[in-house]
């Protein structure tokens, strides 16, 4: 091993010696955790908008159907009154 | 602590929130000593901590984590891509500057560091500040978490001959940039 490289290994040691006791205070787990209570609030609110979406889409879609039904039954009902009114001619 | 660790982790899955608060004790000194070293500094290192403690959240929560890594090592990935992430959304700064990070956004958790840590770490940065964030990382993982090449790999996503690749680049770097005792 070159001379640079040692005195780079050895400033490396030097300096992974220096912080092997680096560990954050007591408040940092609290500080984690409520970030990540605010996140996953933030995740159900989200996930409420979205489901809030899908069922104006759904309503939407129910909205048309039923347009669809009561057209559909509405030319029944004047296929049914014609077919009475021919037959009350027939009869006259 | 692992077996804790697998535990815990698997009741956030099955939504139980509070047992998130048991996989940040059991992991956050580790994880908080590893991002201050390959950030150089505990203002930064909390920064990057709490954007991979969020993502760990997220995947436990959303059962995204498959668990063919054990929650450990699965973490410490974490944790380093987020370093990562912030290494590489940093604006290159002069020489002069780094290791100054201290002075700009007081860390807020770092009661327990020495004043030896602390110099350490603006040493860290200030040493390896010209690096890529790979080189950077790769040398802190294999020199000062005592990690294997190919365990480096798994953390980096790439192979142990490209691990070796990046060491072997950034001692050369250290070496032009840095004569001895700079």
């Amino acid at each position: 091993m070159s001379e640079p490289q040692d005195f780079i290994e050895k400033r490396l040691r030097r300096l992974a010696a220096a912080t092997a006791a680096v560990r954050p205070a007591a408040g940092f787990d609290d500080w984690i955790v409520a970030a990540a209570e605010r996140r996953s609030g933030l995740v159900w609110l989200d996930g409420l908008r979205r489901s809030g979406r899908v069922a104006i889409a759904v309503a939407a879609l129910a909205a048309a159907a039923s347009a669809a039904l009561a057209l559909h039954a509405r030319d029944e009902l004047d296929d049914q009154v014609l077919t009475a009114f021919e037959l009350v001619e027939l009869d006259e | 602590m692992d077996e804790r660790l697998e535990q815990a982790a698997a009741r956030v899955a099955r939504g139980d929130r509070a047992a998130f608060r048991t996989v940040v004790e059991l992991t956050s000194a580790r994880l908080y000593r590893l991002a201050a070293r390959i950030m150089g500094g505990a203002a930064d290192a909390e920064d990057a901590l709490q954007d991979a403690y969020l993502r760990a959240f997220q995947a436990l929560s959303g059962q995204e984590f498959d668990g063919r890594a054990s929650v450990s090592s699965w973490l410490y990935r974490i944790a380093t891509n987020a370093c990562l992430d912030a290494l590489r959304r940093r604006r290159p700064r002069p020489a002069a500057e780094r290791g100054e990070a201290t002075i700009a956004r007081e860390p807020s958790f770092d009661g327990l560091l020495a004043a030896e840590a602390r110099a350490a770490l603006r040493e860290i940065d200030r040493w390896l500040g010209e690096l890529p964030p790979e080189q950077r990382a790769a040398l802190v993982l294999k020199t000062m978490e005592e990690m294997t090449s190919a365990e480096i790999g798994e953390l980096l996503g790439c192979s142990e001959g490209a691990v070796e690749q990046l060491l072997v680049r950034a001692r050369a770097a250290l070496r032009q940039h840095h004569g001895e005792g700079s």
